[in-house]
């Protein structure tokens, strides 16, 4: 049975359709029976689920709540109170504030008396207290180097923040790493971390026979699976600047793998070979007309130790996105497919 | 009776009974909502006491531009998404029939809240593998699922609790109605089809 029609059933089954198609298939229903069968199924589905009996909160719920809700408002409190600007909080050693430092001018500048002044004029105190009073010249500068140790700080911690993949066992080095992929305008999109066997596909109609094959353009080929549907590989034949005859033989040695069920398989055999035991995690990037699974280690190194991948141009408009881990070779991106 | 926007504004003026009345009226809700994604009543009313706790201490970011259900459940799923992130290196798949301290299955935990008192055995078999069956479903498909089938909601108020196109849900329900097909038929497969008998007695 038609897919669109099976989740218009669903949809009806649920009261989601619009009067005019709710009736299109009412009357479909009645004339058809497997449609009448099928519809029958989604309401049998629905109301097992309704079988799970409704959960009431325990007695400790409100009290539990209460609490909480005390607890929280009493730390927001106590957090407001601690970031009230002059507390004892905001002093912070070595920091002395505007205010503060006028005053202690004013004094020290006061402190020299006019009699001094006059029987020392040229002495080193009154010059000092005369430049308190009129401000040194070069004042500005404190302020240059401040904002400019600022910064040193800032670009320093920023460096070390933004690539910890220099100490690969940190936990979020993946995380960072897709971050400044995805960031990229040029880049596949990132689209989940698989830690199964199974690839979740559910846009690809069941029934539909994919075609994986190592990647054929990377360093990294034996650590990379590309998924094509028919009629992606379609494409690739018809493309006149692809090999043909390599292209053939790559497909000759690809593996073929079925959606069901929105998922696929992944060949035990094959997986283990490319991208590591089943445990191991693999990065699924969606990419125009096909999806890559790479072994996040090897992603990882590619976004971290590949220099040429920050040398990879933004494609012109008409042409797709370029591959990841390949090199700026100013080919036509169709090219990056051939073997 | 006063409606959740109305409530809400008295709540933001600092009226707290306003509180107490959203909180009577919309707990029971979001237990079972958790409840069907955890399936253990103390987390599923700890997530729910996170949502309410979050309502309370963000009261003034309430806007009556949407339906409050719709806010609200969209707490829920960020708090739902928070706990799985919190939760990513210690949460494993349990069985139903891993049994906890007192010596019972999942199976049996979720059964015994089941409406009916006079369950039987085989109704407790059904019960087992629907729960199953919405365990196994992908994350995105079983909220959802959960949204539509046991909160009510209809389509458009999903897409804009998950901020999804409202096609999306309707794929997604699709999907998860499929799955959940495949997989009541399957558990129940040799069973003199008792999920099917029992379907066919509450209709």
């Amino acid at each position: 049975m038609d897919e669109q029609l099976q989740e218009d059933l669903v949809a009806l089954a649920k009261g989601e359709l619009e009067p005019a198609r709710q009736a299109e298939l009412e009357a479909l229903a009645e004339s058809d029976a497997a449609v009448r069968e099928e519809l029958e199924q989604i309401r049998g589905t629905l109301r097992a689920v309704q079988r799970i009996g409704v959960v009431e909160p325990s007695a400790e719920f409100r009290v539990t709540l209460e609490k909480r809700i005390r607890d929280s408002v009493a730390h927001k409190e106590r957090s407001g109170r601690m970031q009230r600007p002059g507390s004892t909080a905001m002093r912070l050693p070595g920091v002395v504030s505007p205010g503060a430092r006028e005053s202690a001018s004013r004094i020290d500048a006061q402190s020299v008396s006019e009699s001094a002044r006059a029987a020392r004029p040229g002495s080193l105190s009154v010059r000092l207290a005369e430049r308190r009073e009129t401000g040194s010249p070069f004042a500005w500068l404190r302020y240059v180097a401040l904002a400019a140790a600022m910064v040193l700080v800032t670009l320093t911690l920023s460096h070390f923040l933004a690539f910890p993949a220099v100490a690969p066992e940190h936990p979020s080095a993946t995380e960072v790493a897709m971050k400044r992929w995805v960031e990229r305008k040029d880049a596949p999109r990132w689209d989940r971390v698989l830690r199964g066997d199974t690839l979740e596909l559910v846009e690809v109609p069941d029934g539909t026979e994919l075609v994986l094959m190592p990647h054929l353009k990377t360093d990294a080929r034996e650590e990379c699976l590309v998924a094509y549907t028919p009629d992606q590989i379609e494409a690739l034949r018809s493309n006149p600047a692809l090999n043909a005859q390599q292209l053939e033989a790559a497909l000759a040695r690809s593996f073929k793998a079925t959606v069901e069920g929105g998922t696929v398989a992944l060949p035990p055999l094959l997986r283990a070979r490319h991208l590591g035991d089943s445990g191991a995690p693999v990065v699924v990037l969606r990419c125009p007309g096909r999806f890559e699974l790479w072994s996040e280690p090897v992603l990882r190194r590619y976004l971290r130790d590949e220099p040429r991948m920050e040398a990879v141009p933004a494609p012109a408009a008409d042409l797709p996105e370029t591959p990841p881990g390949v090199p700026s070779t100013g080919k036509a991106p169709a090219e990056d497919d051939r073997a | 009776m006063k409606s959740d926007p109305e409530l809400m504004s008295e709540f933001a003026q600092g009226e707290e009974s306003a509180f107490d009345k959203l909180v009577k009226r919309h707990q029971v809700g979001l237990l079972n909502f958790f409840f069907r994604l955890v399936w253990d009543q103390t987390l599923a009313e700890d997530l729910t006491q996170e949502v309410f706790l979050r309502l309370y201490m963000h009261r003034e970011e309430y806007e009556p531009r949407a339906k409050f259900t719709t806010y609200l459940y969209r707490i829920g799923r960020n708090c739902w998404i928070d706990y799985l992130r919190r939760t990513k290196s210690e949460r494993k798949v349990r069985s139903l029939d891993a049994q906890d301290e007192n010596g019972h299955s999942l199976a049996e935990a979720v059964a015994a809240r089941a409406e009916d008192p006079r369950s039987t055995v085989g109704k407790d078999e059904l019960t087992g593998a629907v729960v199953e069956a919405i365990d196994a479903l992908p994350e995105e498909h079983k909220l959802v699922f959960i949204l539509s089938e046991v909160q009510g909601l209809k389509y458009q108020e999903i897409s804009e609790t998950l901020n999804i196109p409202v096609g999306t849900v309707k794929s997604r329900m699709f999907h998860a109605v499929k799955r959940l097909r495949e997989h009541l038929g399957r558990s129940m497969k040799g069973a003199t089809g008792p999920w099917q008998e029992a379907a066919d007695e509450s209709s």
